[in-house]
């Protein structure tokens, strides 16, 4: 589904010399954005074609604003789908507080949306790994990595916790592998939570309690599942599906079928 | 550079949101403005807004150079343990030069017995040798003056279809205040917005008549001007402070 590779700055000379001419070279990214909408549900397919007409005249009416803003620091098509996703979200908010009323007479044709295409294991193994780096790589991450494995009962290694906390004692990590690093699926979160909740206080110099950690587990499980789910939500991810992708991601093993 | 990627509510804005996902897809978050990368970091409201793009984006390709997240130019720095090997062979080399000028004393120096001398301070052997920032600071500076692929296009272009003739700034200007001289076939106000060569915004100042002069100093670089009316883009231009 991908387009043609386009030039950065033979896309920019259009985009100043032409703008009508730049967006018909654009036209067949803008299809694909808004047939990744209508497959996700957020847009009917019936309405490509309007949706499509709509974005183009937008986009040719703020023209001039887009150019003025741009300051050159990304890949043009990057910035200008930005600003298409935001109309797209304008449309779909626009058009929900509008109510349509749909006949029950058997007289509305619904093409027929492949809905199999677009969210392949690649895509959303992708689009999690996207997720995970854009928290804290340095204090953040390792820690959320090592509470998403415990969440999910994954054996812990050495590894895991001198990650985010490369000082840890012999004690402590002896302590804690102990226990986490076989077969844990007996203890309840709470257990989980107390043990570990001194390790990362030492680590980060803090003195929360086990139910802060939790609290912060929990919310940041939270976040991830929306960001794989979009907002507004076209996926579907629950914390079941979350566990498949964070084993994966520990020891990829998911492999798009033929 | 990182002012170009904030809205109003300090949160990233559709230009930030592309870059960050350029990052992503060239695994090239490392090079991301600090600022960028703290940001998101600590909002969801961006993150939102950075994965949805992903998600968009993620099988379009990405070829060739991208305006800021290529490789930094490679300045060459002199490691400091070279500077010391150097210092010692220069003060060796300042030593014998000294002995074979001044030759040996006619008389050895007789001493006081009353006056104690000091014990001889250990010689340093760092001497005046170039500091290592030095040559990191020259290549810096020469980056500054990089010009803007993307900018460079829209300098002197016709971007309203009407006449808009500048007089100042010239080519070269004053670090410590850039005046801004023009022409219009439209009266005020503007918006004037100063630009480094990676795009970043330097200064923003709404322009009610010409002449205009904006105070500095301006650190030697490259910079562009856009003068921006009714959200439009009405000129683009281009200074160099030196």
């Amino acid at each position: 589904m991908a387009t043609v590779p386009h030039d950065n700055e033979e896309d920019f000379a259009l985009f100043l010399r032409d703008p009508h001419g730049f967006l018909l070279s654009y036209q067949e990214t803008l299809r694909i954005v808004v047939k990744i909408y209508v497959q996700s549900g957020m847009f009917r397919a019936q309405d490509t074609e309007d949706i499509l007409q709509a974005l183009n005249e937008e986009l040719l009416l703020r023209f001039p604003t887009i150019r003025a803003k741009f300051n050159g620091s990304t890949i043009l098509r990057t910035y200008l789908s930005a600003v298409v996703r935001n109309l797209c979200i304008d449309l779909y908010r626009a058009d929900k507080s509008n109510p349509k009323v749909v006949p029950l007479d058997g007289t509305l044709h619904l093409p027929h949306v492949d809905v199999t295409g677009r969210y392949d294991i690649e895509h959303t193994r992708r689009v999690f790994r996207a997720i995970l780096k854009q928290f804290d790589y340095k204090l953040e991450l390792p820690r959320l990595l090592f509470c998403l494995k415990l969440r999910y009962r994954f054996p812990i290694e050495r590894e895991d916790v001198l990650k985010f906390y490369p000082g840890c004692g012999r004690n402590d990590l002896e302590r804690l592998l102990k226990t986490l690093s076989g077969n844990y699926e007996t203890l309840t979160e709470w257990e989980i939570s107390e043990l570990i909740t001194p390790v990362l206080n030492k680590a980060d110099g803090r003195d929360n309690t086990p139910e802060a950690i939790l609290r912060w587990v929990r919310v940041r499980i939270g976040n991830i599942l929306t960001l794989l789910n979009g907002s507004p939500p076209t996926g579907a991810f629950d914390q079941e599906t979350l566990k498949i992708l964070v084993e994966d991601f520990f020891s990829p093993f998911l492999d798009e079928t033929e | 550079m990182t002012g170009s990627h904030f809205d109003e509510h300090g949160h990233l804005n559709e230009e930030g949101v592309a870059l960050y996902v350029d990052a992503l897809k060239l695994e090239r978050t490392n090079r991301l403005p600090e600022a960028i990368r703290a940001h998101v970091a600590g909002c969801q409201e961006c993150r939102v807004n950075v994965t949805g793009l992903f998600s968009l984006l993620a099988e379009e390709p990405l070829t060739g150079s991208h305006p800021t997240l290529e490789k930094p130019a490679r300045v060459w720095v002199i490691p400091p343990a070279a500077y010391r090997i150097a210092a010692v062979i220069v003060t060796a080399i300042g030593i014998v030069a000294v002995f074979q000028f001044f030759g040996k004393p006619d008389r050895p120096v007789q001493q006081s017995p009353q006056v104690a001398t000091a014990p001889r301070a250990p010689e340093s052997t760092i001497t005046h040798a170039a500091t290592p920032p030095e040559r990191v600071e020259r290549g810096e500076i020469a980056a500054n003056f990089k010009p803007n692929a993307e900018l460079e296009g829209l300098v002197g272009s016709e971007l309203r279809g009407e006449t808009f003739e500048v007089t100042s700034p010239g080519e070269l200007s004053d670090r410590r205040a850039i005046t801004f001289v023009w022409k219009s076939a439209e009266s005020g106000p503007w918006k004037i917005v100063i630009l480094d060569n990676r795009g970043g915004i330097v200064r923003e100042a709404d322009v009610r008549a010409v002449p205009f002069a904006l105070n500095g100093p301006f650190k030697p670089g490259l910079y562009y001007w856009k003068v921006i009316q009714n959200d439009e883009l009405a000129h683009v231009g281009k200074f160099r402070v030196e």
